[in-house]
């Protein structure tokens, strides 16, 4: 029995630098945006079940999952399935991760498991997916309302006993509640053996109509850990799993439809985009004097918050600050300076190999302009 | 206070002064030469090299300029303190200068939990991935992102030797 639920991640700086890195090699479907629950801390604006029309179309998901292979080549190692509730699409599902899997990627699902109404239901839904390796199975006290803890418990020990990697996730506000404890306390007794990972609550989405502490500071605590690109049912792409994931416009993370660019395209233009890969390395420390010339009477320079999804949803309310910054950043000198970083803080290349195909290509016009017409 | 302390603080002033005095020239030059360049000076790490190269200067500086530049950075900042945390805060004039005149090495050093000692709770982290095995993984990357930066660089200089950071 605890009296506190240990919250987050505890990371030594090179730990939280490999966790970054990993952003990279990470790519995140989500496949529905349906949930039969409507929690009111969700980061996703949900439809109910009988809505299909926010759910990822087969020949959509039929050519993602013949695109996996070319993300397998460019390094990605990792895809989760989200939502919505991503079991709500299960045929997506089994196509996008036989394919992720026959491509040497490994397949994380993360689910509310409303499914697992008994034991034999459980374990059937999760042989169904013999390529999804982790199963990340949620609860917190918004998710009782529609979910019981027994769901979950039977889900986690279905996927256990199939040899499967499981965690359960636990969302809670700060300061934590006695029912919060309770319900850990609880899971930590009905699964001795599984992982339980508690996060708090973050002002965004349907979470910032959520009480909770928010912490401030004189800048972002630490730098962003976006989590990889997260493609959604209709191709669109949000640059992060957090506090961007379901806003697609205001911000100024704007990458190509999958549908068009293709799954490596739109993951080139993750891994090249400047301004990400800048907060990403050095966090929003290094925008700070960009910022407090492009909008000195931003509200997030007069109260700070400490957490840097909370900071990055409020930076982008003001329109004029994404295109500013993105004007600075995308200078040559400025991009050269953010692809020298990334290679030396992740030891990625992505930036210098489209700055060294660019250069590719002057050197190629110079030539012909020396050789004359 | 005794004077190894001393020593300390005034070796971090210089620090000071000299990121941003002659770091940042160096780093304006190199990003000029960079620029000028294109991707081949990129690839042959001159720009990386520059702040390396300044701190390599700085240490073969001789006591008495080592003084004045504490004298003239003392004019601006002066932080006495045994305590890393507190030092630290040397670092953290960098977040005064724009993105164009902060080195590489300043960059990086913004990174909270850059250090080993430093411990961070990264509370609102998805854990969709372990971090177990990873350095495995990163090091594959590493390999074959290096790989690639050869590879680009013998196309563009062929017999060029090109020396990558932390090889």
């Amino acid at each position: 029995m605890t009296d506190a639920v240990p919250v987050g991640l505890s990371l030594s700086g090179e730990q939280l630098r490999e966790h970054q890195r990993l952003s990279a090699q990470h790519v995140t479907f989500s496949v529905t945006e349906s949930c039969p629950l409507r929690c009111s801390h969700c980061i996703v604006a949900t439809v109910p079940v009988s809505d299909r029309s926010r759910t990822m179309p087969m020949d959509r998901a039929e050519s993602y999952a013949a695109q996996m292979g070319s993300l397998a080549r460019r390094g990605v190692r990792f895809v989760t399935f989200t939502g919505g509730e991503p079991l709500l699409a299960r045929r997506q599902l089994q196509l996008l991760s036989h394919a992720a899997y026959d491509a040497g990627i490994e397949c994380t699902v993360v689910t509310a498991c409303h499914w697992a109404t008994s034991t034999a239901t459980a374990e059937k839904v999760v042989a169904s997916l013999p390529a999804i390796e982790c199963w990340q199975v949620s609860t917190d006290e918004f998710h009782s309302e529609y979910v019981s803890e027994d769901h979950v418990v039977r889900a986690a020990k279905a996927a256990a006993k199939l040899g499967r990697n499981v965690m359960v996730r636990l969302s809670m506000s700060l300061p934590e509640s006695a029912g919060v404890v309770s319900l850990y306390n609880r899971l930590r007794d009905a699964l001795p053996d599984i992982r339980i990972f508690a996060q708090p609550i973050i002002a965004m989405g349907r979470g910032a109509s959520v009480p909770s502490f928010s912490e401030m500071a004189e800048v972002p605590a630490w730098p962003c850990v976006p989590q990889g690109m997260v493609v959604r049912f209709d191709g669109t792409v949000a640059p992060c799993c957090a506090g961007l994931v379901d806003t697609r416009d205001g911000h100024p993370f704007q990458y190509s439809n999958a549908d068009s660019a293709g799954l490596e395209g739109v993951h080139q233009e993750w891994c090249t985009d400047p301004l990400l890969q800048l907060i990403r390395a050095s966090g929003f420390s290094a925008l700070m004097p960009w910022l407090r010339e492009i909008a000195p009477d931003h509200d997030v320079l007069a109260q700070t918050p400490r957490h840097p999804c909370e900071f990055c949803v409020r930076l982008w309310t003001d329109p004029g600050v994404g295109p500013a910054l993105r004007e600075r950043i995308s200078r040559d000198e400025n991009r050269a300076k953010v692809a020298l970083l990334a290679r030396d803080v992740f030891g990625e290349t992505f930036m210098l190999e489209q700055l060294a195909a660019a250069a590719s290509v002057v050197r190629t016009d110079e030539r012909f302009e020396a050789s004359g017409p | 206070m005794n004077p190894e302390d001393k020593q300390v603080i005034d070796s971090n002033q210089t620090t000071v002064e000299n990121s941003e005095t002659e770091t940042t020239d160096l780093a304006r030059r190199s990003t000029m030469k960079t620029v000028g360049l294109g991707a081949l000076g990129l690839l042959a790490g001159q720009a990386a090299s520059a702040p390396a190269q300044a701190q390599n200067e700085m240490g073969r500086m001789s006591a008495p300029s080592r003084s004045m530049m504490s004298e003239r950075a003392g004019a601006k900042m002066f932080i006495s303190s045994n305590n890393v945390s507190d030092l630290r805060q040397v670092r953290i004039a960098g977040v005064a200068k724009p993105f164009e005149e902060m080195t590489i090495s300043e960059l990086t050093q913004l990174r909270p939990g850059g250090n080993a000692e430093d411990s961070w709770s990264v509370e609102a982290v998805g854990s969709d991935i372990s971090v177990s095995g990873s350095s495995i993984l990163a090091n594959l990357a590493r390999a074959r992102g290096e790989a690639a930066v050869q590879a680009e660089g013998e196309r563009l200089a062929p017999g060029a030797s090109i020396q990558i950071k932390g090889q």
